[in-house]
C-alpha cells in the first residue's frame, strides 16, 4: 500500500529548490505541474514511523515551512490523485465539506514559534507578512473513495475541456459522476476522464514524476551594490564560472551550451547564448568566450544580476594522456576544439566550417560547408565528435578525395561565386580583372551536364543566378601568354563564354 | 690569396651571423618540406621550419601561387593537426584544396566578415599549438597587411609552432616583412606545343600531353642565407598533383 503526500502552496514559487529541500523527508520527491500551480508529491511509503507517524511527519514538514513563510496545504492519500484532489479541492469546496466527514481527519496548524532564519533553504517571496496558517487533511488507508465523493470534478486533474463539458451538463460532484454508467463516459468525455478517475481510486497504478536534481547547471549572482565596471562584470562572470565548472566537473558533465544573463538597473536584460565545440567544464575557456562576446555589448546599466548556466551538457570525453612521448608534441585534431569554439563564438557558427565533399558534378555544387559548432537544442543534446576519423562521412570524403586526386589540377583553387561573362568570345583576348589576356594554349573541353531534373532555374549571367538548376558547359583550362590559367566556360544553351575559376 | 687559417675563421663567422640571424626558434619545431625539391634544396633547413611565416608574392590573377603554398600546407600537416584557411573573399574551392592532398578532417575554413576578424581571426589560429599550418591571403578586399599586424601575427607564429603561409600580391614586395621567408613567384609558360586534340575527358585516363606547370621563384628573403637565389619549381598533375613526392 502507497502513500502519497501532496503539497500545495498558496502562492505561486520556485517549486525546484523546494522539491530539493523535502528530499530530506523521503528519496521519492516528484512534482506535478497540473493547474492551477505546481505542488510537489513525496512518496512517504515506509518513512512516516521515522517522523512519529503520518500526522508527525506532515507536522514537521508544514511547521518547518511555515518558518520559511510558506503557506501550504497538505494532504495524504492512498494515491496521487487523491492526494492531489484532496489537497487542492477540500478546503476551496467550502470550509465544511472536509470535516464533516469521518474519514478524513483534520488539524489546523498554528505557527506560534518565530521564523527561523537559515542559509541556503528556500524561502517565501512574500516576505514578513501575518503568517497564515497551514493545515493538513489526512486520508486513511483505504478510504479513498469516500474521501473523493464530495469533491468537484476538477478534483480529478481533468483537463480543462473535460471539466467545462462536466459542469455544463450539471455534473458537479466525483459522487455524481460516480452515479453514471462506467460504460458510456470514455465516448461521451473522451478516455482521460476514465483514466484520471481510475488513477485516483487506485484501479490503475500512476508513476511518481520524480524529480531528479543536479541536471540543471545553472549559477546566479546578485552583487550587492549594481556593477557598472566591465571588469567587475567579469569578475562575477569568472566567479560563476568556477562554480560551474565545479557543479559540472561532479556530474561528469562539460558544456555544449552556454547561457550568460545580465540583469540590468536600466533596460531589458542581457542575454548571450554561446556554443562549444566539445564539452568543456574548463572554466577559464568558458570566460574566454563570454569575454569576447560580452567585449561587443552595450550594456544599458549597471548590473544588478549575473546568471551563467549551461543548459545543454554532454558527458566529459577522457582524454589519454601519453606516458612516453618523444620529441614533438603530437597534434591532435581534437585538440582545435578551443579554437573552433573561440573562432565561432566571435565570428558566428556559419562562418568556421568543415568541407564536405559531394557527388556533384557540377562544380559549385561539389562541396558543402558544414558549421562545426551546430545550433543545439535546449536540452538532450547529444555531442558528436565532429572531426571523427572513422566516421562514413570521412570514408566517403577519402573516397572521393583519391578520385579527386586524378582530377585535382583540372579544378581551380579559386572560383568565382558567380560565373564572369566575357563580352568577347574565343579567340580575340580576353577581358577581364582589368587586363586584356591572350590565351596561349587551351586543354579541354571538359563537358559538364546535370539531370534535366533540376529544372531550368535560371540563366548564368543574370542578377540573381539560381545555382540548382540544369547546366550544360564545355569548360577548357586556358593558358596566357603571361602563363596564367584560368578556367572559362562555354554555356551550351546559349553559346556565351564565362571566366569561372582561377589557378591561383 | 686567403690562407687556410682565414677561410676557417670566415667559414666560422658565417655560421655566427646565421647563427644571429636565425634568432629565436621554437626549439622543437622541425623543418617540414615545401613540397618541391629545388626549393628545399636552396632553404637552409631543407624546407620550412613550423613557428614561421612565408610569404608567396606572385603578380596578378591565375599564376598558380596558391597551389604552391597548399602543397607546402600539405606537407606541414602531415605530422597531424588542422589546416585553416582564413578566406575573406569566399572564393576558395575547397575541391581542388582536397585534390592537393589535404585531407578533409584536417581542413577548417573561416569566413571572416571584415578586416579585424580576419586578422583576429589569423592571429588566433597561428597561436594555437594543434593548427599545423594557416593559408590566407592577408590583402584581399584591397586591405593590406599593417606591419604591425605582420609583427603580431609573426609572434603568433612562434607561440604557435605551426606554419603560416601567407599569399600576397608582388606590390608587397615593398612592404616590410616579419616572414622568414619572402618568395616571388612568377609563372612560366609551358614550352610544348598546345593540345589540338581534346584531353581525355575521363579523369585519370593516361595522356600523352602531361599537364605540367612551372614557376620561376625568387627567393626575395630568407633567414640564415643571403637574398636572391632563384630556382625552378614545377608540378606534373598527370603523375601526381603534389610537387616532386620524395
Amino acid at each position: 500500500m502507497k502513500r502519497i503526500l501532496c503539497l500545495t502552496f498558496a502562492k505561486p514559487c520556485d517549486i525546484e529548490p523546494l522539491a530539493q529541500w523535502c528530499m530530506r523527508f523521503s528519496p521519492s520527491v516528484g512534482i506535478e505541474s497540473a493547474p492551477p500551480a505546481a505542488s510537489l508529491l513525496l512518496d512517504i511509503t515506509g518513512v512516516a514511523h521515522l517522523f512519529g507517524g503520518e500526522a508527525g511527519l506532515v507536522e514537521t514538514i508544514l511547521r518547518e515551512l511555515a518558518a520559511k513563510r510558506f503557506r501550504v496545504q497538505a494532504a495524504v492519500a492512498d494515491t496521487i490523485g487523491a492526494a492531489w484532489g484532496v489537497a487542492h479541492f477540500s478546503r476551496a469546496e467550502g470550509g465544511a465539506a472536509g470535516c464533516q466527514l469521518s474519514v478524513v481527519s483534520c488539524q489546523l496548524q498554528r505557527t506560534a514559534d518565530p521564523p527561523t532564519r537559515s542559509a541556503g533553504t528556500p524561502r517565501c517571496p512574500d516576505g514578513p507578512r501575518t503568517l497564515h496558517p497551514s493545515s493538513f487533511l489526512l486520508v486513511p488507508a483505504g478510504q479513498t473513495l469516500p474521501a473523493l465523493r464530495p469533491l468537484p470534478v476538477e478534483a480529478l486533474r481533468l483537463p480543462r475541456a473535460v471539466a467545462v463539458l462536466l459542469r455544463e451538463l450539471g455534473i458537479r460532484r466525483i459522487e455524481q459522476l460516480e452515479a453514471l454508467p462506467r460504460r458510456e463516459l470514455p465516448p461521451r468525455f473522451g478516455p482521460e476522464l476514465l483514466e484520471h478517475w481510475d488513477r485516483a481510486v487506485g484501479r490503475l497504478d500512476e508513476p511518481l514524476p520524480l524529480y531528479r536534481p543536479g541536471l540543471r547547471f545553472a549559477a546566479g549572482w546578485s552583487p550587492e551594490v549594481p556593477l557598472a565596471r566591465r571588469e567587475a562584470i567579469e569578475a562575477g562572470l569568472a566567479k560563476l564560472a568556477s562554480r560551474l565548472s565545479e557543479m559540472l566537473c561532479r556530474a561528469g558533465r562539460g558544456a555544449v551550451q552556454l547561457e550568460c544573463r545580465l540583469e540590468c538597473t536600466a533596460g531589458d536584460p542581457l542575454e548571450v547564448s554561446v556554443g562549444l565545440f566539445h564539452p568543456t567544464a574548463w572554466a577559464a575557456h568558458l570566460v574566454q568566450l563570454l569575454a569576447v562576446r560580452l567585449e561587443r555589448l552595450r550594456i544599458a546599466g549597471p548590473v544588478r544580476h549575473v546568471r551563467l548556466a549551461a543548459p545543454a551538457t554532454a558527458p566529459l570525453q577522457p582524454r589519454p594522456q601519453e606516458l612516453f612521448s618523444e620529441g614533438l608534441p603530437r597534434r591532435r585534431l581534437r585538440d582545435l576544439a578551443g579554437l573552433v569554439d573561440r573562432l565561432s563564438n566571435r565570428l558566428g557558427q556559419h562562418a568556421v566550417v568543415r568541407v564536405r565533399l559531394v557527388p556533384d558534378a557540377q562544380p559549385e555544387m561539389a562541396y558543402r560547408y558544414v558549421p562545426l559548432v551546430k545550433c543545439r537544442r535546449l536540452g538532450g543534446a547529444k555531442c558528436v565528435p565532429l572531426l571523427r576519423r572513422s566516421s562514413a562521412f570521412h570514408k566517403f570524403s577519402t573516397a572521393c578525395s583519391k578520385q579527386w586526386h586524378t582530377t585535382a589540377a583540372q579544378r581551380p583553387l579559386r572560383l568565382l561565386t558567380t560565373p564572369l561573362l566575357l563580352p568577347s568570345g574565343l579567340p580575340l583576348p580576353l577581358w577581364f580583372f582589368g587586363h586584356a589576356h591572350r590565351i596561349a594554349k587551351t586543354w579541354g573541353p571538359e563537358r559538364i551536364e546535370t539531370g534535366w531534373w533540376r529544372g531550368q532555374a535560371g540563366t548564368i549571367g543574370h542578377q540573381r543566378e539560381a545555382l540548382v538548376g540544369m547546366v550544360r558547359r564545355d569548360y577548357y583550362r586556358v593558358e596566357t601568354s603571361t602563363g596564367c590559367r584560368f578556367w572559362i566556360f562555354r554555356d551550351l544553351r546559349d553559346g556565351r563564354w564565362f571566366l569561372h575559376g582561377v589557378f591561383d | 690569396m686567403i690562407s687556410q687559417t682565414q677561410s676557417v675563421r670566415i667559414e666560422a663567422l658565417r655560421q655566427e651571423i646565421a647563427r644571429l640571424e636565425r634568432g629565436w626558434r621554437p626549439r622543437k619545431a622541425q623543418a617540414t618540406s615545401s613540397g618541391c625539391r629545388t626549393l628545399d634544396a636552396i632553404l637552409p633547413e631543407g624546407g620550412f621550419r613550423g613557428g614561421t611565416l612565408v610569404e608567396w608574392l606572385a603578380d596578378g590573377d591565375g599564376t598558380g601561387v596558391a597551389t604552391l603554398a597548399f602543397a607546402a600546407a600539405c606537407r606541414a600537416c602531415r605530422s597531424g593537426g588542422g589546416l585553416i584557411v582564413v578566406d575573406q573573399n569566399r572564393e576558395f574551392y575547397p575541391p581542388a584544396a582536397i585534390g592537393l592532398g589535404i585531407e578533409p578532417a584536417q581542413l577548417i575554413v573561416v569566413h571572416p566578415q571584415n578586416k579585424a576578424d580576419h586578422d583576429w581571426a589569423l592571429d588566433q589560429s597561428l597561436r594555437w599549438a594543434a593548427v599545423a599550418a594557416v593559408v590566407a591571403w592577408p590583402d584581399a578586399q584591397g586591405g593590406t597587411l599593417a606591419g604591425r599586424t605582420f609583427r603580431r601575427l609573426q609572434l603568433a607564429a612562434e607561440e604557435g609552432g605551426g606554419l603560416g603561409l601567407l599569399i600576397r600580391p608582388a606590390t608587397a614586395r615593398s612592404l616590410p616583412s616579419w616572414a622568414d621567408v619572402r618568395l616571388l613567384v612568377e609563372p612560366l609558360r609551358d614550352p610544348r606545343p598546345s593540345s589540338l586534340v581534346p584531353a581525355s575527358l575521363v579523369p585519370g585516363a593516361p595522356s600523352h600531353h602531361g599537364r605540367r606547370q612551372r614557376w620561376q621563384g625568387l627567393l626575395l628573403r630568407c633567414r640564415g642565407i643571403s637574398a636572391g637565389l632563384s630556382c625552378i619549381l614545377e608540378i606534373d598533375d598527370e603523375t601526381h598533383p603534389v610537387l616532386d613526392l620524395r
